[in-house]
């Protein structure tokens, strides 16, 4: 069900996932496809690729993948035993073979007229300065006069600069600015978070002013800059099994954004593998908690790497033997190490062992061995199930969040992984 | 970190009031901020936004955890087995559906086989017990040990706290106390009388007549004396109550009181037949003229009924069945053909089936399921299975409004074949008002059996047609839900 794009597809989704609703239906290793009756005189194609957990269907839906793969899915998770395991039919032969030739062969570039790509690079660079001696005036502006008054401000104040930060070509910038506007300033501690998303994009100016090589990459991929995929997936990438921690989508207007968390159970590296989809469209990627993959990861250059792509990638077995952080002493440490080269960073996952979650004060504390304790995070809407699942024991726990306050992901256990938000 | 708080104080009031000093930071900071503040390059503002800066790195990378000792009692051990990993994905499908029908029937299916709930989806049950009453109990049958530690966190799951009926009824709300008592007279009428008669005078009005209502539960002979002595309560609404309870009960005077009226009216007369050769019973019908009690109506509402008649109609419902068997001497049976012999006296027998489904007198109850004319709901609930699904099926057309809702409130199993099929056969012709929330609602009733035979249901009319296959599919669904319940704990 994590898979569904949306609300409305997983209900539609699960309407399909009725036998009487397909006409045929069969699976074997590799793929998974029936005939669905729709409205129209022939039955919709859909098919699903069990190794890279793809999508297609000859149904005209956009969105991906849609309510005919999802209840194909559900059907199969349901009763495998009604698939009948035969050869694939050419159909999906045909697609699958597709998919194996495409996932190994290197696309074609176009040609690169490389003079006008530095004339409009230079164009844009100067466009983001311009931008950003704006937004520190506006900074500077809001400073002088003292944030008191923040609350009392029309829409227009965060929205009319945001805009401009659009324009001005630095969309991360933007993003930024419309969380301050979004916050809730009725909320006990606004200003807190509001100062902190200040600073941050004082840091980002002031760092691409100042231009330190070291968080070259970091200022610009935060200021909105975008990374050639194509180059990235030249590189080599870090190969590992890759167990999918948690996932978080967010839509805003007709933009999906979803965010992925993986951890190498080798590396031990974590990795955010974002994606991007309009109008409910297709996303690339179909990844849920808890799946294992074997898989290369290229990391987006950073001072701290942690955004990634998946250059390639099959389904892996569960591994019952998964290393994880001792406590959250180690967890301080490895955030300090990290805002040390890193000023900026955003909330990472850590998957710990033997973490309890306890009441005091009335408020929910996740605490190790050690007894050292941090506050889950405010609004968590899964924590009895949390609480429930560990009866009070410890349990290996996945989390995501900064300074002392983490938001729980999921429960790694011998057998499997549970993601808490399902 | 109280060099926080000066940060926001100061970000608060703004730079043009207030600057943050260096005195007023950890003094780690002392020489960079001297540095930041002694650059006159930049201005006020721009000096404060280095410092933050500063001061934010520094308390993201000295972030300790909070070092104390604390726990929580764990989850005892479970005394019972979980459910099978199959049972648990069936309660995952059926908690998604949101078809609480089904999860009823779940929960009795694993509080039959003394299996519990996996851990993971208490709290789901839990919250749905919450806003329905109905599953409380199962749900607390199945949620074992970890359920009941469970509920301790949770003041809104405080109704599986281990508190007494006694402590309920002392000191819940007034739905609570009503409930207590209908569960205690069912289990033990004489304690739950003893219990309303020690706070009888601390009750209001509103709360005695609503108490009362429980005591329609098993009425009882022992009831009457105190029945009878709040029939001097001020509150009609009480009095009411205790009227309609007493008139329940055969040995309350008000029975005894109609019964001698019904008695005067209704007589035994031997005629001779046949030339005088034989002589043949027959009921003779005078009811006194000055009657006036309370509780019966004196002008008749129905044309076929004089006003004297209507009066003995009302108090003929009141007569236990059985008082007739002993005032003739005779067979329920014969009784009845002694009242159908004439045209008046036949008038009364609609009476005695409001007698026989107010007593439930299941002897009485098979006797009039041959009448063509009259159809009555009221004999449903004292008919064996055999005896009412025959009588359904016989009359299921000119019953249907009142079928329908018998079987899917009053009647508690699941229907048997035919009746499913004759149920979905109106359903499906009439789609507007048997919607997919009706089966939802109803489908613990329907018989996975009857899957294969939704098409054949498909009404004549064709602008009814598709909302049956989406029905019937949606039915399709949640019967294969329903068999995989069953499956998961047979």
């Amino acid at each position: 069900m994590a898979l569904a794009p949306d609300d409305a597809s997983r209900k539609a989704g699960r309407e399909l996932s009725s036998p009487s609703k397909w006409v045929t239906k069969g699976a074997n290793e590799q793929a998974l496809w029936g005939e669905c009756q729709g409205s129209g005189s022939k039955p919709y194609r859909t098919q699903v690729d069990l190794a890279g957990m793809a999508f297609k269907c000859s149904c005209p839906s956009r969105k991906f993948p849609c309510k005919h793969g999802i209840g194909l899915l559900i059907l199969f998770a349901r009763n495998a035993a009604d698939f009948t395991t035969t050869e694939a039919p050419d159909w999906v032969s045909e697609w699958i073979s597709k998919r194996e030739i495409k996932n190994t062969s290197p696309d074609k570039k176009p040609a690169v007229n490389e003079a006008a790509q530095a004339k409009r690079q230079q164009a844009r660079e100067q466009s983001v300065e311009d931008g950003l001696s704006e937004l520190l005036l506006w900074i500077k502006d809001i400073v002088r006069n003292g944030i008191v008054g923040i609350p009392e401000k029309d829409t227009s104040f965060f929205t009319d600069m945001a805009k401009r930060m659009i324009d001005a070509k630095a969309p991360g910038l933007a993003a930024l600015i419309k969380n301050a506007g979004n916050l809730s300033f009725y909320k006990e501690g606004w200003q807190q978070e509001f100062t902190d998303i200040l600073v941050r994009m004082y840091l980002l100016i002031a760092g691409y002013t100042h231009k330190p090589a070291a968080l070259t990459d970091d200022l610009r991929s935060n200021i909105g800059f975008t990374q050639s995929q194509e180059e990235l997936r030249e590189k080599p990438g870090m190969k590992d099994t890759w167990l999918v921690l948690g996932k978080q989508t967010e839509t805003e207007d007709s933009l999906t954004i979803e965010r992925n968390w993986l951890y190498g159970i080798t590396t031990q590296q974590y990795a955010l593998v974002l994606q991007f989809s309009v109008m409910s469209q297709s996303m690339v990627l179909n990844l849920a908690p808890g799946m294992m993959l074997d898989a290369e990861l290229v990391f987006y250059p950073s001072a701290k790497p942690l955004r990634a792509l998946i250059k390639s990638q099959s389904a892996a077995a569960f591994s019952s033997s998964i290393p994880g952080l001792s406590g959250w002493q180690q967890v301080a440490e490895l955030e300090t190490a990290c805002n040390s080269v890193l000023p900026f960073s955003s909330p990472r996952p850590f998957l710990l062992q033997q973490i309890t979650p306890l009441q005091y004060e009335g408020r929910w504390w996740l605490s190790d061995s050690s007894n050292r304790l941090v506050q889950v995070k405010e609004g968590f809407r899964d924590m009895y199930k949390l609480l429930s699942i560990s009866g009070g024991r410890p349990v290996n726990l996945a989390v995501l969040g900064n300074e002392n306050c983490y938001e729980p992901l999921g429960i790694l256990t011998e057998t499997h992984y549970i993601f808490l938000s399902n | 970190m109280q060099f926080w708080n000066n940060i926001i104080q100061t970000a608060m009031l703004g730079t043009k009031r207030k600057q943050v000093t260096a005195d007023e930071l950890p003094e780690v900071l002392s020489d960079a901020v001297t540095v930041i503040t002694g650059n006159t390059n930049i201005d006020k503002e721009e000096q404060f936004l280095q410092i933050v800066s500063l001061a934010f790195n520094y308390r993201q990378c000295g972030v300790q955890p909070l070092h104390k000792e604390i726990s929580i009692p764990p989850a005892p051990a479970e005394e019972k087995p979980y459910c099978i990993p199959k049972a648990f994905m069936v309660l995952k499908d059926i908690l998604e559906e949101d078809a609480d029908s089904l999860l009823q029937l779940w929960l009795q299916l694993c509080s039959r086989k003394g299996q519990l709930i996996p851990p993971s989806l208490l709290p789901a049950l839990l919250d749905k017990a919450t806003l329905q009453k109905k599953l409380r109990t199962l749900v607390e049958d199945c949620m074992g040990k970890r359920g009941e530690w469970l509920s301790a966190f949770n003041k809104s799951w405080n109704f599986t706290a281990a508190e007494t009926a006694e402590e309920r009824w002392l000191t819940g709300k007034p739905e609570q106390r009503k409930e207590v008592l209908e569960h205690l007279r069912a289990t033990n009428p004489a304690l739950a009388r003893q219990w309303i008669q020690e706070t009888w005078a601390q009750e209001n009005a509103n709360s005695k007549a609503e108490l009362l209502k429980a005591f329609h539960v098993n009425p009882d002979a022992k009831d009457v004396e105190w029945l009878e002595s709040i029939m001097t309560e001020k509150s009609q609404k009480v009095k009411e109550e205790a009227l309609n309870l007493l008139r329940q009960i055969p040995l309350s005077s008000i029975i005894q009181h109609y019964w001698q009226l019904v008695q005067e009216s209704v007589r035994l007369k031997k005629e001779s037949a046949f030339l005088g050769l034989t002589s043949k019973n027959v009921l003779t019908i005078q009811v006194p003229a000055d009657i006036n009690e309370v509780g019966i109506e004196k002008i008749s509402n129905q044309k076929e009924f004089t006003d004297e008649e209507f009066i003995l109609y009302q108090l003929v419902g009141y007569i236990p069945p059985y008082f007739w068997e002993e005032y003739f001497q005779s067979t329920p049976a014969d009784i009845l053909q002694l009242f159908g012999r004439h045209k008046t006296s036949a008038k009364l027998i609609p009476a005695i089936v409001t007698a026989t489904a107010r007593f439930k007198e299941l002897t009485w109850a098979p006797l009039f399921t041959g009448d063509k004319d009259r159809h009555y709901v009221s004999l449903l609930p004292l008919l064996s299975d055999t005896e009412r699904d025959a009588y359904l099926l016989k009359n299921f057309e000119q019953m249907i409004d009142m079928v329908i809702p018998f079987l899917t409130t009053e009647n508690t199993r699941e229907w048997a074949l035919p009746i499913a099929r004759a149920v979905l056969k109106h359903t499906a012709a009439n789609s507007y008002q048997y919607n997919r929330s009706f089966y939802n609602r109803h489908i613990h009733f329907i018989p996975v059996e009857i899957a294969p035979e939704l098409d054949n249901f498909l009404p004549a009319e064709a602008y009814q047609q598709h909302t049956w296959r989406t029905n019937a599919d949606y039915i399709r669904k949640l019967l294969q839900l329903k068999q995989r319940t069953i499956q998961s704990f047979s």
